[in-house]
């Protein structure tokens, strides 16, 4: 491992780069004990330095708080309604969302579900900040309002009082757009450039510089990004014309790299490295000639390494080499922030160009773990514990300040904690640094810094539109609000001082483990339960270089396959050669079709294997499932071929796909082991006690579809295996081939030859004969309503008793997007679940309901973003949307846009490959329709429709997607509670998604199925699901 | 009575669904217990109280921090409850019981007091239209798309040819919850009678949309250790 004092000693920056670059990707989510002992040494204090800390410390407290004008703007807010209150919750949900919703109807909403259920009196005067009394004196009065109108609803008596609230609504939502433009500006420096610059005068008087940005949300589309990049050129023209003088160095410019381009994402390096690079040049050439130094912004973990590369390319470009203006910010929760800090010491000196670089501790800390646990990472690229990133703070803090890197990095500490502030005032040697500090935050610290040392301090200012920085600005302060923050303990005068000025080496290595143990890893997340699925980051480059290897092997494997009978291989029937459908001349394998022959002898040995696998024991079974689930972790690299080869899947969706028939294996195994193993003992209506345990029903046809051909089929299999059934599997024609290499792996985890017959083929010559056979007990099937039907009427027919028919079938899935919603989460979300998967799965999006009062804001950026997308080869990294399934589900895709072409709008069709010819692809489109009742049938593809409707229409609009009989998957984007409820009590729907994407259900997290024409029930890994496939036998009397 | 007047049946009852289904076992279970009291029948009672005690109204499932998936049951709309036997009292009411216990509504093509007696302490709860009495003969209601599940007591070959016909017509897949005067009724009122009567959701909400992971925060900074 990368030994961290190492980087003290001299001439470390002067190794070759590359051995540098080397060391910082293997660390991304390296074990987090293991570094922090390696960080510990570097940060520690010697006693001398930990007592000058200390008291430096104590000092500025203590002056902190005895300044009568020490709690003011954000930090009054933030002591006041604390982000642990529900009110503080509550302001702070209101504030986000209420200034972007144009209609009153929804505004008013809004407010009355944010403020009838908060304490707003508790908070009355309890501040001293007049700003503080004020809100609080609209909200308590608000609040009783529209409680008022809350309770007394339905109360005919309420007559008049609800006339009163009618007419208070209008100056109810006054007051609190009011409210909400004063929290602007207190988090705002100006609405434009030049009020920020006019508004920093009085701060700059004191000594203060700035560094200006243009937050906001990312860019999803190219004229959002051209509209950030005018944002940018105008703010770096106005603070380069600014003739303010001072003492204090010139302001400069924070760039975020995400608002300058819509696809800043490693999977798209190439663009990143041409156009984004083009741009930023654009900006540098500007931002030198008028002497204005730019930071580059952190963002999430994923991008640090391309993030790097770009500033590597632009950094020894000529428009910036010789500069010395030219900086970006560094995050010290990453657990590659010391060796990214070395990498760019030696860049700097190798050019001769100092690097003005902020380090801060990071602000997306949150989202990067729930990343993590959602997508089963190996572990986490930042910290669990606070005061590890404290202690990370000022390790690379003694690096930054270390004699090797003077004069290379222009450290910019950015912190609001006094005691990192003491402790870098303490380790430095040499003032060639500065501190920096947020707008609106921790005024009174630094007032008092500058009057003690001589050193610079920049405050970070956003500036822009209200409406569009509150709703960021409000995210990030939710994700850094926590009570524990040193911002709130600073200025809470019952925190007593000694409480704040312990040394984070000393609380770090107090705590008797130095990872969290209460955030368990992502591999850990279902804790003894079950492990999750391994998943792989892919935008890491240690981590994608060692998966590509074991990829690599498959990419030219020809498999064949064919029935197994009885474990055998039965090279019998029709050969059919399968091509990849992002290109038909590339022959992936062959395999044989099952004839009549094979399928007879695949049921009767099945049936004959019954009663041996239903006596073995529950445990052997679960043992066998559960085994299968690592070994197709460890076949990960073959597997992960076959998914792009043969199904077409794009590299995430592969890994997605394998993730889940791991979970089902996992899940299932555990799930037989907790229900199936133990006699139930229970007492019938006669008051007759007595004894049952749950068997297998017999033979189990598992009739699966090529969307999911490891995941469902597996699912199916699997869980039919573990409840005690011998299982005949037919997949889908056209994903054979993985079917087959999953049977192979099943049989090596130990499920006997007996239990499982493989019958590849056509429904005609293998699945209308099982189906009709006496011998099947029961049926799982996914796939369309129309084979579910005709498998129904087929089991129906037999001269037997009715037998179980699990059945997943196709959906018409809506999302229902309101006003309240945040137009860039929700195309984000929409066109993932619309055109992931090329839009080939059964929970896919199909319609979007817009609130015709955001349409024009929405729609436009849904063309901007599918315009964005990537359609090709699915095994490239760049590739967003693959091939459809095969030629006839192109040629049904393609007739129903040509349909549309005459019925509807067109909204945007996503471009082609040139060679897109040589495979079956369909671009994504959207059209805008009227109704969702001019759609028959699910269109199985990447086809998105999109209706408007009036948010007074809300009922009728679910009315009608009731009406369609499917109910599969809904999504929905509001941030009004009462209305998600609402929506989610009257749609019938199997898997509602609230605020987020519609597709990816997790086994054992989000059980999976539909309702009504979208299938029968019970959910697919979901704990009522193995029990379908048992029967209950009374064994004895008790 | 006609095709046309089972289909307004079912749409009289369908109208009254929502609310019912939205009233909550709980509540449902004691409408029914207090309507059930007089019957005298053990079956009734033993079926709410194995629903109250089996089927929790929802459940939490693990997930990542941040995100909360609640798995909950609800009634699958509209259950015609019929029978080819008569005098099957006990397996008739525990269809009857089952099926509004669990959130269906039900046309009830049986000649029985019972039908009666429920149908007067549901209007009496305001849920009058919760239960609706139709005479039909079995293809006839076999043929109504509306009615999702069947809830069936006779002979097994009653059950097969219900089964078949039931097959034959478009719309979701109807489900059929036979009892059989074959088998003791008491081995048939398992836990899986119960869940038959049931559609499942997943409600998954991003709780971190708005910003801030409050219970991972929570989590990061405990000091306890």
């Amino acid at each position: 491992m990368f030994k961290a004092t190492d980087v003290l000693i001299p001439g470390y920056i002067d190794q070759p780069r590359d051995t540098l670059w080397e060391k910082i990707s293997p660390l991304y989510a390296v074990d987090e004990s293991a570094w922090l002992k390696e960080l510990l040494p570097l940060a520690a204090p010697s006693d001398d330095e930990r007592n000058t800390i200390t008291q430096g410390a104590t000092a500025l407290i203590e002056q902190v708080r005895a300044d009568d004008d020490a709690i003011h703007m954000v930090d009054a807010l933030l002591l006041e309604y604390s982000l642990d209150t529900q009110e503080g919750i509550l302001l702070m949900c209101l504030a986000e969302a209420l200034m972007r919703i144009p209609d009153a109807d929804t505004a008013d909403a809004l407010i009355r579900d944010k403020l009838s259920v908060a304490d707003w009196k508790a908070h009355l005067s309890k501040s001293d900040s007049l700003f503080v009394n004020a809100s609080t004196w609209g909200l308590l009065l608000t609040g009783k309002v529209v409680s008022m109108d809350k309770d007394t609803e339905g109360n005919a008596s309420s007559a008049i009082n609800r006339l009163v609230n009618k007419m208070s609504e209008p100056v109810i939502r006054k007051a609190m757009y009011q409210a909400m433009k004063i929290m602007g500006h207190q988090f705002v420096l100006g609405r434009s450039i030049d009020e920020a610059l006019k508004r920093g005068k009085s701060y700059r008087e004191k000594g203060y510089t700035y560094s200006f940005d243009m937050l906001g949300e990312a860019a999803l589309t190219q004229a959002d990004a051209k509209k950030y990049f005018d944002d940018y050129l105008n703010a770096i023209e106005a603070v380069g014309n600014n003739t303010f003088t001072g003492d204090a160095p010139r302001p400069t410019i924070s760039i975020k790299l995400s608002a300058l381009h819509p696809r800043y994402e490693v999977a798209q390096k190439t663009r990143v490295m041409e156009e984004m690079y083009t741009q930023v040049i654009a900006l540098a050439e500007k931002a030198r000639a008028l002497n204005v130094g730019i930071t580059i912004d952190a963002e999430e973990a994923d991008r640090l390494e391309l993030s790097l590369e770009l500033f590597e390319k632009l950094y020894t470009s000529t428009a910036i080499k010789g500069w010395g203006q030219f900086g970006l910010v560094v995050q010290a929760y990453s657990k590659r922030a010391l060796p990214v800090l070395a990498w760019l010491a030696a860049l700097a000196k190798a050019q001769g160009d100092c690097i003005p670089l902020r380090l801060v501790k990071g602000a997306y800390w949150d989202s990067e773990i729930k990343n993590c646990q959602q997508r089963g990472l190996q572990g986490y690229p930042v910290y669990t514990r606070k005061e590890a990133t404290d202690t990370a703070y000022l390790a690379c803090a003694r690096f930054l300040l270390s004699e090797d890197v003077r004069g290379n990095i222009y450290p910019q500490f950015a912190s609001h904690n006094a005691h990192t502030v003491a402790a870098i005032v303490a380790m430095a040697a040499h003032d060639d640094y500065e501190f920096q500090r947020l707008h609106g935050m921790g005024d009174a610290l630094y007032n008092t810094v500058i009057k003690q040392h001589d050193v610079n301090v920049r405050i970070y200012a956003p500036v822009g539109n209200h409406k569009d920085l509150l709703p960021y600005l409000v995210r990030r302060l939710l994700e850094n609000g926590a009570n524990s923050s040193f911002v709130h303990r600073l200025v809470d005068a019952r925190c007593p001082v000694a409480d704040l000025v312990h040394h984070p080496v000393d609380v770090l290595s107090a705590r008797k483990s130095l990872a969290n143990p209460y955030i368990p890893l992502p591999g850990q997340l279902y804790g003894d339960t079950r492990a999750n699925s391994q998943g792989v980051n892919i935008d890491i480059e240690a981590d994608w270089e060692a998966f590509a290897a074991i990829i690599k092997p498959f990419m030219g494997t020809q498999w064949q396959a064919g029935p197994i009978v009885n474990g055998q291989l039965c090279q019998t029937g029709e050969q059919h050669s399968v091509t990849a459908p992002y290109q038909h001349s590339e022959t992936v394998g062959q395999v044989y079709w099952a004839d009549a022959d094979t399928v007879q002898t695949a049921i009767a040995a099945a049936a004959d294997f019954y009663p041996t696998w239903r006596a073995t024991p529950v445990a052997e079974r679960a043992a066998a499932i559960a085994k299968l689930g690592d070994l197709l972790e460890a076949n990960y690299g073959e597997l992960m071929a076959l998914c792009h080869r043969e199904a077409g899947k794009t590299l995430q969706d592969s890994i997605d796909e394998i993730r889940e028939a791991v979970d089902f294996c996992r899940y299932y195994a555990v799930q037989a082991q907790e229900h199936l193993t133990t006699p139930h003992t229970s007492q019938d209506f006669n008051g007759t006690s007595f004894v049952t345990e749950r068997q297998g029903r017999g033979v189990f046809a598992c009739i699966s579809p090529w969307n999911f051909p490891l995941a469902i089929f597996l699912g199916q299999v699997t869980a039919a295996l573990a409840a005690g059934n011998t299982v005949i599997a037919k997949p889908a024609e056209q994903t054979s081939l993985i079917a087959y290499r999953a049977i192979e792996l099943l049989l090596e985890a130990g499920v006997p030859a007996g239990a499982i017959q493989l019958l590849p083929g056509d429904g005609a010559t293998v699945g209308a004969p099982l189906t009709s056979d006496v011998r099947i007990a029961g049926v799982a099937f996914t796939g369309s309503t129309e084979t579910a039907r005709l498998i129904n009427r087929s089991l129906a027919n037999r001269n037997t008793a009715p037998a179980p028919l699990i059945a997943e079938t196709g959906g018409q899935n809506a999302m229902i997007i309101d006003s309240t919603s945040l137009p860039e989460q929700v195309v984000r979300d929409v066109v993932r679940s619309a055109f992931a998967s090329a839009g080939q799965r059964c929970s896919a999006l199909r319609v979007l309901f817009v609130q015709e009062d955001i349409a024009e804001r929405v729609i436009p950026m849904i063309r901007g973003a599918m315009l964005e997308q990537v359609v090709g080869d699915p095994s490239l990294h760049q590739t967003d949307v693959g091939p459809v399934i095969d030629r006839e589900a192109q040629a049904g895709l393609l007739a129903h846009i040509e349909r549309m072409q005459q019925e509807a709008t067109l909204i945007a069709q996503t471009p082609l490959p040139h060679n897109a010819e040589q495979g079956t692809f369909v671009a994504p489109t959207a059209f805008e329709i009227n109704s969702i009742d001019q759609l028959g049938r699910e269109q199985f593809g990447p086809i998105l429709h999109v209706v408007r409707y009036k948010a007074s229409e809300l009922d009728q609009i679910i009315d009608r997607i009731n009406a369609t009989g499917y109910g599969l998957t809904l999504g929905i984007h509001s941030r009004n509670e009462t209305t998600s409820v609402h929506i989610t009590q009257r749609v019938r729907a199997g898997n509602m998604y609230v605020n987020r994407d519609q597709v990816g259900a997790v086994v054992g997290v989000q059980p999976f199925g539909g309702q009504g024409l979208s299938g029968t029930g019970p959910k697919a890994g979901g704990p009522h699901y193995l029990k379908r496939f048992t029967k209950t036998v009374r064994v004895t009397q008790a | 009575m006609t095709h046309s007047n089972l289909i307004e049946a079912s749409q009289r009852a369908l109208s009254a669904w929502e609310r019912w289904n939205q009233h909550g076992i709980a509540a449902r279970a004691e409408i029914l217990r207090q309507a059930t009291q007089t019957l005298q029948q053990p079956v009734a009672p033993w079926l709410i109280k194995q629903a109250l005690d089996v089927m929790t109204p929802s459940i939490e499932l693990p997930g990542p921090t941040g995100e909360s998936n609640t798995l909950i049951w609800e009634g699958r709309g509209v259950v015609a409850v019929c029978a080819q036997t008569k005098g099957a009292d006990d397996a008739l009411i525990a269809q009857l019981v089952t099926a509004l216990l669990t959130g269906n509504v039900v046309l009830a093509a049986v000649d029985h007091p019972v039908v009666q007696h429920l149908q007067a302490a549901l209007t009496a709860a305001d849920f009058a239209d919760v239960l609706v009495a139709v005479e039909a003969p079995l293809e006839a209601l076999a043929a109504c798309e509306p009615i999702s599940l069947y809830a069936f007591c006779g002979e097994p070959r009653d059950t097969l040819a219900l089964n078949r016909n039931l097959a034959q017509r478009d719309g979701c897949l109807a489900q059929l919850v036979a009892l059989s005067t074959d088998e003791p009724l008491a081995h048939q009122l398992t836990e899986d009678f119960l869940w038959r009567f049931v559609t499942e959701a997943t409600i998954t909400i991003n709780t971190t949309a708005v910003g801030g992971n409050a219970s991972l925060l929570e989590l990061g900074g405990r000091e306890d250790i």
